[in-house]
Parts: C-alpha cells; structure tokens; sequence
C-alpha cells in the first residue's frame, strides 16, 4: 500500500483535472458550505464564551431591612455565607449604594439630583452581593440545572429573616442564557445538516469520477487489483476536494475575525475570543471537517460501485 | 490446470447457460473453444474468471476452487490468471509501456521488478521499439499484442483469450496465434482460446471443444472445426 502511494496521488490529482468541471462544481459547493460552518463555529464557540462570561458576572443582590441592626448585619452576611454554592458576600451599606448610584446617574462634572438625598434622607436599603461558586462548571450543566441552582439560592437568601428582596438580574438573565444556548444548538444543528449535504456533493463527483474510469476499473479488476486499491484514489480525490475547499473559508476567518473581534470589542458590551490561537484553531477545524467529509463522501461511492461486484 | 465438474449455470432470466459442463485441461495446453452466439462460452469464461458462480458443480483453476472464493479474495485468485477480454482496450493517455506496467502496478510491484517485467513482456510480444507510443499510434494488431502484454505480465499460469483475433485480418490473426504458442511454450502457460475463427481452427489444430446451447458437443484432440447446420 505505502509503495504504491505515489501510483494513488497521481492517478487521485488526474482524476481531479480530468474532470474539472465537476471538480470545480464540488469545490464551489464545499466551501460555501464550510464558509457557513465557519460562520456557526465562530459564532457558536463566541456564544459560549459570551455566556460564560454572563453567567461568571452573575451577582445575586439581597435588600436588608431597615430595621437589622448593623451587629444582626454580621450574623445576615454569614448566614448567607453558608448556603450551598455561594462564593462570597460583600456588605454594601445604604450610603455606598447611593453614592454609587450617584456616581452612575452624573454627566459630567454636573453631579446628578440624587445628591439631595444624602444623608439621613437616604431612602435605599443596605445589601449584600451574593458571588456564586463553581461558575465554570455552569457551562457544562444544561439550561435548566443552572437555572434551577439560580432558584434555589434565591430562595434561601430570601428565606433569611432580615432580608426583604432578593434581585440577580432575574428572569431577563434566564432568558438571555437560554437563548444564547438555543442559538448555539441551531447553529450545531446547521452545521450537522450542511455537513451532510456537502457529504451527498462529494459523493456524487466521485461517483461521475468513477464511471469516467469505469473502463479502467474494469482492467484493475481484470489484472486483480483488490478492491482496497481501486478505491485508494478516489479517497485521495475526494480528500483533497474537502481540503482544497476549506481553503477560503479559512481565509475569510484568518483575515475577516480580527476586524469583527475589533469592531464587538470597541462596543463593550461583549467580548469576544482572543484572534491569536483561535482562528488558527478554526482553519484547522475546517480544514478536517474539509477531509473527513471527502472522505466519507468518497468511501460511500466507491463502497456503492464496488461491492456488488466480483 | 483447470477441472470443470458437471457445471451448470442458469441466469435470473431463466436462460439455461451451461448444462452440467465437464473439461480438464492439463498444464502447459493450448486449447479453443468454440461454438456460435449463446453457446454458453461467456459464461464459461466468467465462470473461470470467477466473476460468476456457478449452480453447481465444482470449478478448479490452478489449485483454486473459484466458486468457493468470497468476493475479497478474487482479486488474488486473479493475479493467477491472465484475461484477454474481446472489448478491453488498452488506456488512451497512457504509453504502451505504462499500459503493461499498470497491470504490475496495482498489485503493488516494486518499481524495479515492473520495469525488468515490462520490458521481458514487450520483447516476448515483439512490441520493443513501440514501448513509448501511445495506442493510438498502433495498429489493431500491435494493440491486441499489447493487450496480451499486459494480460500475461503477471506471469499467470493459464491465459484465457476471448475473440483475440476478433476484429483482425488473417494475416495479423496468425501472427496473434504466432505470439500465443511462443507465450505457451516460453511461459509455459495454459491457453484457453475462445474464437470464432474456422480459418484458424482448421490451419494451426490445437485440441478443440465446441460448446453448443451449453453443452459440450465435441472434445477433439488433434482439432479442426466442427461444422454444424
């Protein structure tokens, strides 16, 4: 096998030119095709990363009665300290808060109206920041368990004696979270599908690709090639279509990521992935996908053509 | 070298191909096999070949019980025999000499041994100085030469010829028969020659069997054609 490798290359590389149009064909068809997959990578793997970060930022606040003293104040804090999956708990009293929401609500050097209410006029609560524990690990968990840990935190934080409102962003935090991961499971769900699609395309050139040699197959059987032989080449062939083929998408992302990552960056709303390894990471990414669906595509035909056949 | 025992075949269409078929042939023999269309020499062929299985009955081709072989191990029995099929060309894009090489290249010979092969095959079919052409530049006779090139390059111990002189004029069908006896008796390999040719039948008498509506009808060692009407 390894001594005829290069029998297989050159008849792989003449098959390709011999039939350039339909080569042509494929290859326009598979890297339109990994161009989107490109597209749903990127925007997948960005996604959950997006959501990782929101999740990490995730800070439940809980409101303390104006009637807790501030010596309660320190049984409060360590009370919520101990509830299962709670990271830290920073006390913030009513006047840090107003400051800050002074500080927020100012243009300026002209500071904001609120101002007025410094002092004993100060209508906000005292409240603890709840940070949670195991952030990471929300990732993995699916919608729904995170969810549910959310919950019940929330729960025992509000059931705490002294406590009269527990915030964490709330359900708009829910929703976004599950939508960024539906998002991410439509843009999987794509991918599997055009995967298969470009998979029938490349089936199909290496099935014209074989009835053009039909001739030549029949000499090889003639002569007693084993059918692992005969089908050597067109694996190659429809290898090196799915490679050549994730050549521009890998292109568009190598040049096209670290304008977009500039642009969502300079809006600070998101961050998106590092450029430096990640569209390196892609290309290769695409490059195998590019193979393996050569591969496949190449493997079914030939295994079609050849089986029934002595 | 081959024993055909009471071999039978019947297609799906229901043609009956071959009726309990018996034939030995012994090493080193040239022999024709005649008959007309749908005498069931195809399908003897196919069956030597072991492209088809047969009914029953047991085929035996140089040690090798054909019918019994499982589909991946053909193409090994294959490198024992050497086909010379009516419609096998030789490959436009490819030299004479590279014609002959594949069949030594697919079944993965070194590059040294295909080429001291090749060219003991194209000294045996008298094709030398045409080692570069291309089989365009042949005439039918050259390229059916060829075709025999590649058939016996690797080495089989029996060639089975299908209508080798098929589409040639007498003069260039003798000298195919010419080349044939000179492989039989260099190569010492058996010859298995299907044709339809009563001119050489009759002039060079080789043991003749003439199949009709898959049966053997004669077997007739000092040869010479059967006439029917």
């Amino acid at each position: 096998m390894i001594r005829s490798l290069s029998f297989h290359f050159k008849s792989a590389i003449k098959n390709l030119f011999r039939h350039f149009g339909m080569t042509l064909l494929s290859l326009t068809g598979i890297t339109i095709i990994l161009t989107l997959i490109a597209t749903f990578v990127v925007s997948s793997v960005n996604i959950g990363a997006i959501t990782n970060g929101i999740t990490k930022n995730i800070k439940i606040q809980a409101l303390v009665d104006p009637v807790v003293t501030s010596e309660e104040i320190k049984t409060l804090q360590s009370a919520i300290q101990t509830i299962d999956g709670v990271e830290s708990v920073v006390h913030k009293t009513k006047h840090d808060e107003l400051e800050s929401f002074i500080k927020n609500t100012s243009t300026g050097d002209q500071e904001s109206a609120f101002a007025q209410y410094r002092g004993a006029e100060n209508p906000l609560k005292d409240a603890f920041y709840v940070t949670l524990k195991n952030q990471d690990s929300l990732i993995g968990s699916t919608d729904q368990a995170q969810k549910q840990r959310l919950q019940t935190i929330r729960q025992k934080i509000s059931e705490i004696k002294g406590i009269t409102n527990v915030f964490y962003g709330g359900s708009s935090v829910e929703k976004l979270i599950v939508l960024l991961s539906n998002i991410k499971i439509i843009g999987y769900v794509i991918t599997g599908i055009l995967g298969i699609l470009s998979i029938f395309l490349i089936q199909n050139t290496i099935k014209s690709t074989i009835y053009a040699r039909q001739e030549e197959i029949a000499i090889m059987r003639n002569v007693g090639a084993s059918n692992g032989f005969i089908k050597v080449p067109f694996m190659i062939e429809g290898i090196i279509i799915g490679l050549i083929g994730s050549i521009i998408p890998s292109t568009i992302v190598i040049l096209g990521y670290p304008s977009l990552y500039k642009v969502v960056n300079a809006v600070k709303v998101v961050k998106l992935i590092e450029v430096q390894p990640f569209v390196y990471q892609v290309a290769l990414i695409l490059a195998g996908i590019g193979m393996v669906i050569g591969l496949i595509g190449a493997f079914l035909s030939t295994t079609k053509y050849l089986r029934f056949k002595r | 070298m081959i024993f055909l025992k009471n071999i039978s075949k019947e297609y799906k269409n229901g043609v009956r191909a071959l009726n309990g078929i018996n034939l030995h042939i012994e090493k080193g023999e040239f022999i024709y096999i005649i008959g007309p269309t749908g005498s069931g020499k195809s399908t003897l062929i196919k069956i030597l070949d072991g492209e088809e299985i047969p009914d029953s009955g047991e085929v035996e081709v140089a040690g090798v019980n054909v019918g019994k072989l499982k589909h991946r191990q053909v193409p090994y029995y294959r490198r024992k025999i050497g086909v010379v099929f009516q419609d096998f060309r030789l490959l436009p894009k490819l030299t004479i000499f590279e014609n002959i090489a594949f069949a030594l290249e697919v079944v993965g010979k070194n590059k040294r041994e295909i080429r001291k092969r090749v060219r003991e095959v194209l000294k045996l079919v008298d094709l030398e100085e045409k080692a570069k052409s291309f089989p365009h530049e042949l005439s039918g006779g050259q390229q059916q030469r060829a075709v025999i090139g590649r058939a016996i390059a690797n080495s089989p111990k029996v060639l089975i010829a299908d209508e080798p002189t098929g589409n040639l004029d007498p003069d260039k069908s003798r000298e195919i028969i010419q080349l044939l006896e000179k492989i039989n008796e260099e190569e010492e390999t058996t010859i298995l020659m299907v044709t339809h040719d009563s001119e050489i039948v009759n002039t060079v008498k080789k043991r003749t069997v003439a199949l009709e509506q898959g049966y053997i009808v004669a077997d007739i060692m000092k040869g010479g054609y059967i006439k029917h009407d």
